[in-house]
């Protein structure tokens, strides 16, 4: 018996920021990514008579993902990289095993650790993330020079991950 | 669970994945990053560690952003008025922080009792609402095949606008006003595609982002307000009325082939195959957006006596006026003076004001004007449906142009370089609801046209039928006991 509609829906809702990222590493680029989101999702319901449960459907998004997001990004441009077969593959498996999805999309870690930023570190990354700013544009609205912007987020970023480790640890033991 | 280990990456570890990601990474460096990635597949899984982040990071501050506003719009509608005497104001409620966070609500919502009911049953899913209608002035039709409604969900696919104009608010807080007839992709609240038509954008900060489709044009909103509309031509045309957007023409293979930044108060004009550069033009200065109507009780706009004060123009309501407006690539300026009194339109200019009035057999429109320039036509009106094409709702008062839809003052109203004070008798026998208050100094050859207008009043009175006909401008305060007859032949 073929997976539900709704089975459909609730498992891509759940998974839509691993899904995201997991095509933006493919496509690298956020509004392409979102473009082959939508692909994507559109054929996993046109085509669920082909899926038979959720467990299946998360190996399906993968390879359609994967499928969808190296057509986009050929599409874009014919000279534009791509990583190899290899690559795409632990990529894949990674991402159909989960194994990043605490550390990268812990909700209520992630807002814990952002409380804790300084004002000026949490301005650069809403004016990026949120205002969705980048480049000179970013670089302009941060007052810091374009070449040292991305070597700030790129720190912010490791902080935000080597916070939520803690934070996710510390949760893990206070539970009964 | 297999967790990565973020503290064994290096701050150049990460700083190399982000631009992986931002592709502004060298062939060269890429190759590199791909051969380690190879070699070490805990670096690889960086990459996704990192992206997921990023993604991450987008929607829980666009959460945080939308319950912020939320809480302030739901504070602001409960705030009691101060001004107890004053005329009772129309609640003015944040709809762009409600419709966020009702969709967020109502997404989850949905989501949650699908998980908690364990559903198995096949029953189709409820298609996910991209946006809702807050305003209309037209008709049209949703994906689902629904009328739109205001207040009605949009759910993704085609929407089609048959005329006039619909307003929406996406789910991520995008005002879009759609312009019919046109039919428009709604892949998401963060994505529009034309297929025919224009739409104007107006992008909230968090919303940064917002992409507009038409052709091989893509619109990247950098924070901003801007229409994109696809021409007869099959040209694709892109306004920007504040803050900035990267837009990027593709050729028949995908390949971008133009970028450019385009700024406020800029219009580019595009192929739409990346045949030739982009064409600059005069940009028109406002967007298209239904503004709360003007009226009765509004100052200057009154039932049954003149009223003792004028109206006041919201520079912000002011709208294009039908297809008119900066036509032919003209610029299309408009000014405000002595506290919104005055109003000088220049260049190629129809504008319109939203305006709610019953227009009967005495209804007049009372103002003073002044032509620097008559260009092809300077003149005023009331409309009732967004086209100059309808017989009989438009004044002219001077100009080279002869339209014989429009009422002709020139010979009574002379063009004059000093103020001049009009009143004119604007009711028919038949009566009909006026939308727009419409302002016009048309010259599509040149653009060079230029009138100002001031103290205008919106009135019905009794006493209008003795004093004017339809044809015969007046000054009340010159002679009041004008008893011009009426006109043979005139319209009333």
């Amino acid at each position: 018996m073929p997976i539900t509609e709704d089975t459909i829906v609730r498992e891509l809702w759940h998974h839509r920021a691993r899904l995201l990222a997991y095509i933006e590493v493919i496509v690298r680029d956020r509004d392409l990514a979102e473009d082959v989101f939508q692909e994507v999702s559109i054929a996993a319901l046109t085509k669920r008579d082909q899926i038979n449960d959720a467990e299946h459907l998360v190996r399906w998004l993968g390879q359609a993902a994967r499928f969808h997001g190296l057509t986009a990004a050929r599409n874009r441009s014919n000279r534009q990289r791509v990583f190899d077969d290899r690559v795409l593959d632990q990529i894949e498996a990674m991402w159909q095993a989960g194994q990043t999805a605490d550390l990268g999309a812990s909700g209520d870690a992630l807002q814990a650790c952002l409380e804790k930023l300084t004002p000026r570190n949490r301005e650069l990354i809403e004016l990026r993330y949120q205002h969705g700013l980048t480049g000179a544009a970013l670089a302009e609205a941060a007052g810091r020079k374009q070449n040292t912007v991305y070597v700030t987020l790129a720190r912010l970023h490791k902080s935000l991950a080597d916070c939520v480790t803690r934070e996710l640890r510390d949760s893990e033991e206070v539970q009964p | 669970m297999n967790a990565a280990r973020p503290d064994t990456y290096t701050d150049a570890d990460y700083e190399a994945v982000l631009l992986m990601l931002e592709d502004r990474l060298s062939d060269e460096r890429f190759d590199e990053l791909n051969q380690r990635a190879a070699r070490d597949s805990e670096f690889a899984r960086l990459f996704l560690l990192v992206s997921e982040q990023r993604w991450a990071l987008t929607e829980s501050l666009s959460r945080s952003s939308c319950f912020r506003e939320f809480s302030a719009a739901t504070a602001r509608a409960s705030k009691p008025s101060l001004t107890g005497t004053a005329r009772p104001s129309r609640m003015r409620i944040d709809w762009t922080a409600v419709t966020v966070f009702a969709a967020a609500i109502i997404a989850l919502a949905a989501v949650g009792v699908s998980v908690w009911s364990g559903s198995g049953t096949d029953e189709p899913a409820t298609p996910i609402a991209v946006a809702s209608v807050v305003a209309m002035e037209g008709s049209g039709s949703s994906a689902t095949g629904d009328l739109l409604i205001e207040g009605a969900d949009v759910t993704a696919g085609t929407l089609r606008v048959d005329k006039g104009l619909v307003e929406l608010m996406t789910t991520s807080g995008v005002h879009l006003a759609l312009r019919g007839p046109g039919e428009y992709d709604l892949a998401s609240g963060m994505h529009a595609r034309i297929r025919s038509g224009s739409l104007a954008a107006r992008v909230p900060p968090r919303a940064s982002g917002y992409t507009v489709r038409a052709r091989g044009v893509k619109v990247v909103d950098l924070g901003t307000e801007f229409s994109v509309g696809l021409q007869i031509d099959g040209r694709v045309r892109v306004d920007v009325h504040a803050g900035s957007v990267n837009a990027t023409e593709f050729d028949v293979s995908g390949k971008p082939v133009n970028t450019q930044l385009i700024t406020a108060s800029q219009a580019r004009v595009y192929n739409g195959d990346g045949s030739a550069a982009p064409t600059a033009v005069a940009a028109v200065m406002q967007p298209v957006f239904i503004r709360e109507p003007m009226g009765v009780g509004d100052p200057g706009i009154a039932v049954g006596k003149r009223p003792d004060d004028v109206i006041v123009i919201d520079p912000g309501a002011i709208q294009p006026y039908s297809d008119q407006d900066a036509l032919g690539g003209m610029s299309s300026k408009v000014s405000m003076s002595e506290g919104g009194t005055t109003v000088t339109l220049s260049g190629n200019a129809w504008k319109a004001l939203a305006l709610d009035y019953r227009v009967g057999p005495d209804t007049a429109i009372e103002f003073e004007y002044r032509v620097a320039n008559a260009g092809e036509l300077i003149g005023i009106g009331l409309d009732d449906d967004n086209t100059h094409e309808t017989f009989g709702r438009l004044f002219v008062l001077a100009g080279t142009d002869n339209l014989p839809k429009f009422f002709d003052y020139r010979h009574k109203a002379a063009p004059a370089a000093e103020w001049r004070r009009v009143l004119i008798r604007v009711g028919s026998k038949d009566e009909f609801h006026a939308k727009h208050l419409v302002l016009f100094a048309d010259d599509d050859e040149r653009g060079a046209a230029e009138a100002s207008f001031r103290n205008i009043r919106i009135y019905d009175s009794p006493e209008m039928e003795r004093v004017v006909t339809p044809t015969e401008p007046t000054d009340p305060e010159i002679n009041p006991q004008a008893q011009a007859p009426k006109q043979e032949g005139a319209i009333r």
